[in-house]
């Protein structure tokens, strides 16, 4: 138990102190750990290997449970060929780097895999804090993060059966089939009949997933497979909606109290790091932050992503997380590597993930985007009383539609050459660049325009786009009115959101209200 | 992967055991406790799958004793010390009453069955404990931990729980001369109490001026929430332990120093799934430490006491209680919960045979009358209502002279054709104004409590993705439901529950393909934000005039 409240305790510390500086809490929690065992803490070292192990499978089945295909399946393409350029960008990295300092080829292996996938975990929650999660750039990295994942699982669960002989090797394939095979038939049947059909407690039902989750566990150790290749699959059976929606309802505080504890744990596990590991570390870090994001780029360019999503997807995505982790524990446990591998990822995780969150920030975003060449064909000069629209998403859309029968003369900016050339094709002026970039206005005459509607969702966006535009009336949707009173200010007009989402619930209430007096007994 | 993975292969057996028990015990209407007992018997004792006891499995027991320790939390969090003030006296007279009346009676049972005086003494001391974990299990699972049976109940436990630190002291000193001496005693007894009034102080003193402030900064975030309030329970236990007392008592008051804040319902919330596991995994280790290798030498002794246990608890305490006033009803439910041992009982008589002062056949008699004692005793507790309406109707409780009036009134205020909002975002404010202005009643959702302040309607906090949320917000008799959540995973949950429960609900959409998402899910409208503020965007365009001069 104290060694339990040790690393809850540290784990506390860490949570509070990201809450308060807004820093990713997996570093923090991490160092908290070190921390416990550089002060000498009287930790039980057979209850932290333990604990570690008990974390790290929750750690992982939590993991496997966010890989809900619906909500990704646009993205799928994409997110595999950036994830597949990934491992192959960091291997190539490797390999470099594996002639300059000396290192074996199982180790590369394990290095080249424990940093080719970054952090669901962080990558979820940023996105869910900048309430990025459903734009087109957070889904692609959300389905490029679970895509990672999953091939560095799986790629861990075969390379172990690999190195003792191909005999080993096909018994692994088939195991890893079998396993695939049963995720297919709990998750498509037993699944949805147990937790959405069926009349269990919340008890049964949470003892049905946890058994499963040992089923698969138990499975997997049985056919030679590393046991986090079970707990992912098990966390897989339980990821498709409405399942998961029930399961996660179960397994929160199960997630929040082993993922933060595994953090903790591992930290007291590695303890302080060497100095001698120091320079490959730095390189590593170097390699991950940055050139891996620099060598990626172009080509995900290539891949039709415009400037600014490729540029937050990069950023955000430039870190190693808890997988890699995980990574480096199979290889220490199955001695395949030295302890040293654990330390030299955890420091290499530390470093990135709590960069992550700087270096994927709007403003530094918006500068890389900035200083990013790009070229588009500009629209005719000597445009006069036309009428601006910036982004040509949904909201874009929606005011050209009402603009169309006006025969007014628009120009559509957004940053996005697919969605642009849609535009084009239908005889709309485009011109592509950032909104509120003062070249960009320039080139589309905002000055001599009736007015500028903005669709940017990000405050900060159409904060600029008024301090750099005179003369025209700039209309822009916000959601709160208080967002509304400051682009007042700044001579704005803008659209509350929450305004019109109100009446419109109001709208719905009214005559929903209105068919249940008519329709008594309905609904019940 | 490090680490000994015997302990996962333990804990997998486990949770795999429990959970065909608990499936094949739903089909006999089995309570689920005794079927992780059964459970644990089948994998420990009569299969062998997992050996307890000679090997120290350290966090297989850790997670065990975490379930003592959150169940005892979540009961301290559930009540307040004016709750518990309210039946002290009730609970102090009916703990010592019954642990006086079971030792004499068991002592004196015992002898009668042959056994010698110190054997008898070790017997009865070990029928003298009620099982609080046991007890609170089964008052959760029924909903009744806030009832004033219930509460009579924890009451007694706790006292009972002081009576077995004071015995455990003592018996720690057994075998050792000086130990046994009365000034030694005394002395240990007297720890005992001034470490209880070390950590009562520390509470108070905690509860009055660290936790409010810790609390109101940590409900910022679902998760500090709970790593820090888990943080500050499993702190308070290992002090508890430190001064000698019961891991429960630490648990139960670190659960009360935190149940006057806002949060504390929430905090349930979330910690009682972890809870939920961690008393399975205890009730089957129980079960697979059973030590039943003399278990039939002496079935008819375990029988004789068991009968003792179920029958002679339940009788004194109906006498205790009835005498202070309380309604037949609530005397013979508050009864019924003491009609079996308790795991202390267990440990009780290890300790007695590592000692040499009983022989191993007893600690294997204590383990028979632990399962059978626990498990008629959970379906007594389960099905008490329906016990007592039988009892009553033959006349078998007229004895005990006890009234007939209602103690309290039972349940809570239901709600009907209500109206829940969930996500108070500015969209869901401003339509819970808007709804409430109207005359309707409203129940507002959100996971963070702060936003739910100033509202005018019924508030719950917590996150839709937890059932007890909605069951909170009494769902299926609401007449409509509203989510205004951005994020799309907990949208489609609660649009899917609301179907699922037959509730019409209209859900907000940032975007076309989250609207598709949202209508295949069941959402009966859905306000689609995007192109709603695109299609006034246009519309205020229009108004504003600034281009219709130069195009017509």
């Amino acid at each position: 138990m104290t060694t339990l409240t040790l690393a809850l305790v540290a784990a506390a510390l860490a949570l509070a102190l990201s809450a308060r500086f807004r820093v990713a809490s997996a570093p923090l929690a991490i160092g908290a750990g070190v921390a416990l065992s550089a002060l000498g803490a009287p930790i039980d070292s057979e209850m932290l290997l333990e604990g570690l192990l008990l974390a790290a499978t929750f750690l992982v089945f939590a993991v496997g449970t966010q890989l809900e295909r619906q909500a990704i399946a646009r993205y799928r393409s994409a997110a595999i060929g950036i994830a597949a350029l990934y491992l192959g960008v960091t291997a190539a990295i490797a390999m470099a780097v594996a002639r300059l300092v000396d290192l074996d080829g199982i180790t590369v292996v394990y290095l080249v895999l424990a940093l080719a996938s970054s952090s669901t975990l962080l990558v979820v929650d940023l996105l869910r804090h900048r309430r990025q999660s459903f734009d087109p750039f957070g889904r692609l990295t959300t389905g490029v993060a679970v895509t990672q994942d999953v091939v560095v699982i799986f790629a861990i669960g075969l390379f172990g059966p690999a190195l003792l002989g191909a005999t080993e090797l096909g018994l692994a394939g088939l195991t890893i089939a079998g396993l695939l095979a049963l995720t297919w038939a709990l998750s498509r049947f037993v699944a949805p009949a147990a937790l959405v059909r069926g009349t269990l407690s919340d008890e049964e039902e949470l003892l049905i997933v946890l058994a499963v989750l040992f089923l698969f566990v138990g499975l997997a150790w049985g056919g030679g497979l590393p046991i986090v290749l079970g707990a992912y699959l098990a966390g897989v059976v339980f990821s498709r909606f409405p399942v998961g929606g029930v399961v996660r309802g179960h397994i929160a505080s199960f997630s929040d109290f082993f993922t933060v504890l595994f953090f903790a744990l591992l930290g007291a596990f590695v303890g302080i790091p060497k100095p001698q590991e120091f320079w490959a570390e730095a390189i590593l870090i170097v390699t991950v932050l940055l050139l891996r994001p620099v060598l990626l780029l172009p080509i995900l360019r290539r891949m039709q992503l415009t400037v600014k999503a490729s540029m937050q997807s990069m950023t955000m995505l430039a870190q190693a997380g808890e997988v890699g982790l995980i990574v480096a524990l199979v290889a220490v446990g199955q001695e395949h590597v030295g302890e040293d591998l654990v330390s030299t990822v955890a420091v290499v995780v530390m470093v990135t993930m709590a960069l992550a969150p700087m270096l994927s920030s709007a403003r530094m975003v918006s500068w890389l985007t900035h200083a990013y060449p790009q070229r588009w064909p500009a629209p005719t000069p000597g445009r006069r009383g036309h009428v601006i629209v910036i982004g040509a998403g949904d909201g874009g859309r929606a005011v050209l539609a009402q603009l169309e029968p006006l025969a007014v003369d628009v120009i559509v900016i957004d940053d996005d050459p697919v969605a642009l050339d849609a535009l084009t094709s239908r005889g709309v002026t485009t011109l592509r660049g950032d909104g509120t970039d003062t070249s960009i206005l320039h080139q589309a005459e905002a000055e001599h325009a009736a007015a500028i509607v903005s669709t940017m969702r990000d405050l900060h966006d159409n904060e600029q786009l008024l301090a750099r535009v005179d003369g025209p009336s700039v209309l822009m949707r916000v959601f709160s009115t208080e967002d509304a009173a400051r682009m007042r200010e700044l001579g704005g007009v803008p659209v509350i959101e929450s305004e019109l989402a109100t009446s419109r619930f109001l709208e719905w209430y009214e005559g929903a209200a209105q068919h249940r007096i008519t329709t008594p007994g309905s609904g019940h | 992967m490090v680490g000994d993975i015997a302990f996962l292969e333990a804990l997998g057996i486990v949770t795999l055991a429990a959970a065909v028990a608990a499936l094949l015990g739903r089909v006999v209407r089995m309570p689920s406790i005794v079927s992780y007992v059964l459970a644990g018997l089948v994998i420990g004792p009569i299969a062998g799958w997992i050996v307890l006891g000679d090997e120290p499995h350290g966090a297989l027991e850790v997670l065990a004793e975490m379930g003592v320790v959150l169940l005892l939390f979540l009961v301290g969090l559930e009540l307040s010390v004016d709750r518990i003030r309210e039946v002290g006296k009730v609970a102090f007279a009916a703990g010592i009453g019954q642990v006086l009346f079971t030792t004499v009676g068991g002592l004196g049972i015992a002898y009668l069955l042959g056994f010698g005086w110190i054997d008898a003494l070790f017997i009865a001391t070990a029928l003298t404990f009620s099982s609080t974990v046991v007890v609170v299990k089964l008052l959760d699972q029924k909903g009744d931990l806030h009832s004033l049976y219930g509460r009579i109940a924890i009451g007694i436990f706790l006292v009972q729980d002081l009576v077995v630190i004071v015995i455990l002291t003592v018996l720690a000193g057994l075998g050792r001369a000086e130990a046994m001496s009365p000034g030694a005693i005394a002395t240990n007894i007297g720890m005992a109490f001034v470490g209880m009034t070390v950590l009562l102080v520390g509470v108070v003193l905690a509860a009055r001026f660290l936790l409010p402030g810790a609390l109101g900064w940590a409900v910022r975030s679902p998760r500090l929430l709970l790593i820090a309030s888990l943080s500050w329970c499993t702190a308070l236990v290992v002090a508890a332990e430190a001064l000698e007392l019961s891991v429960e008592i630490g648990a139960f008051l670190a659960g009360i120093a935190l149940a006057q804040h806002g949060a504390a319902h929430d905090l349930r919330r979330r910690t009682h799934p972890l809870m939920m596991f961690f008393v399975v995994v205890f009730f089957v280790t129980l079960g697979a430490q059973m030590e039943l290798s003399a278990a039939g030498d002496y079935w008819f002794e375990a029988l004789v006491l068991s009968l003792f246990v179920l029958i002679g608890n339940p009788f004194i305490f109906m006498v205790i209680i009835a005498r202070f006033g309380y309604s037949e009803r609530t005397s013979f439910s508050t009864s019924v919960t003491v009609a079996q041992i308790s795991e202390f009982s267990f440990i009780f008589a290890a300790l007695g045979v590592a000692t040499g002062l009983i022989h191993a056949d007893i600690l294997s008699i204590i383990a028979m009358v632990g399962v059978l004692t626990i498990a008629a005793s959970a379906y007594m507790i389960l099905y008490s209502e329906p016990l007592y309406k039988r009892l009553s109707r033959w006349g078998l409780l007229r004895m005990f002279r006890a009234g007939h009036h209602e103690d309290e009134a039972i349940g809570g205020s239901p709600l009907r054709d209500h109206v829940i909002v969930v996500g108070m975002n500015e969209v869901g404010r401003r339509v819970v104004e808007e709804l409430c202005a109207r005359g309707e009643t409203v129940v507002a959702i959100d996971s963070d409590a702060r936003v739910l302040r100033d509202l005018p309607s019924r508030c719950v906090a917590g996150d839709v993705e937890y059932p007890s949320t909605l069951d909170d917000a009494q769902l299926p008799s609401a007449k409509l439901a509203i989510t205004t959540f951005r994020g799309e995973a907990s949208a489609k949950l609660f649009v899917h529950r609301c179907q699922r429960a037959g509730v019409p609900v209209a859900a907000y959409a940032l975007d076309k393909p989250i609207a598709e998402q949202l209508a295949r899910a069941g959402s009966d409208r859905v306000v689609e934000s995007r192109a709603t503020s695109g299609e006034r965007l246009a519309d205020e365009l229009a108004a504003l005039r600034v281009f219709a001069e130069e195009h017509r």
